[in-house]
């Protein structure tokens, strides 16, 4: 791995960014992570996360320990992240209409209201939502993206584990990769 | 004075090219060159369009918000 290069998962919640954190650690990746969100029942295998990365824009001084490790940042925070880093990106794709799912149980669990935004008017925000930030990644020069597909991960993983280690330039065990996928936790994940 | 030229010649395997030839056997397309360039005409005009951000109005981009606040991923 490249020490001067930050490596990146993100996505937007419920679309598999917690699952691929755990993989990367299993295919031999540093990961930045406090654990201070703990596990529960939304993400029974850890959420992976550092607090401080939602302190962008705000606070970057974070940034220089994140080198040569994958930090987990939310895909609203992307677009906070300042140019004078090089970044590698997993960003996870998922079907909306699973991702809408997911959140709505999850708000629901926070004791949340889960229909403060109807499911259709959400649908079409989170595609236009996502449309969008591809193109701005698209025009950064200093960040390189690999888009996987959750529900491709889960259908044949050994493609989607392949596709990321071509993008991480080997150096990855993807037998260890394939093994963190948990078929059954992820097959009644809604 | 010469004519300028309108066409010029691209290789593909020739795999590919009996596979398209085959693909476009009674269709509207009368040749291999002529379904390349509208195959590659509707790839350009595909990529251009997704280099165009779409109006995501602050009302919206805050409902986005709101909901990642809800959830936790968002302070």
């Amino acid at each position: 791995m490249d020490n001067e290069i930050v490596y990146i998962v993100s996505g937007l919640p419920r679309s598999g960014t917690s699952l691929m954190m755990k993989m990367l650690k299993e295919g031999g990746m540093e990961l930045l992570v406090d654990n201070i969100r703990e596990a529960d029942i939304d993400n029974p295998k850890g959420y992976f996360e550092y607090e401080r990365v939602k302190k962008l824009p705000e606070d970057t001084s974070w940034l220089p320990d994140a080198r040569g490790k994958v930090v987990k940042v939310l895909a609203e925070l992307i677009k906070h992240l300042p140019d004078d880093h090089r970044y590698i990106i997993v960003f996870m794709m998922r079907d909306i209409d699973e991702i809408i799912a997911s959140q709505k149980k999850m708000l629901v669990r926070r004791g949340e209201d889960p229909d403060a935004v109807s499911d259709d008017e959400m649908r079409t925000l989170l595609r236009t939502y996502l449309r969008n930030l591809k193109v701005f990644v698209g025009n950064k020069s200093n960040m390189d993206v690999c888009y996987i597909s959750y529900n491709d991960l889960m259908r044949e993983p050994d493609l989607s584990i392949e596709e990321i280690v071509g993008f991480f330039d080997g150096g990855l065990d993807a037998g260890r990769m394939r093994a963190a996928i948990d078929r059954d936790l992820h097959r009644n994940k809604a | 004075m010469a004519e300028e030229r309108k066409h010029t010649t691209v290789s593909i395997p020739l795999p590919l090219y009996r596979k398209i030839k085959e693909r476009i056997e009674g269709t509207g397309f009368t040749s291999v060159s002529d379904y390349v360039t509208y195959v590659l005409r509707e790839v350009l005009a595909s990529l251009e369009e997704d280099q165009k951000e779409e109006v995501f109005s602050e009302e919206e981009e805050e409902k986005v918000k709101e909901r990642l606040r809800a959830l936790g991923y968002l302070d």
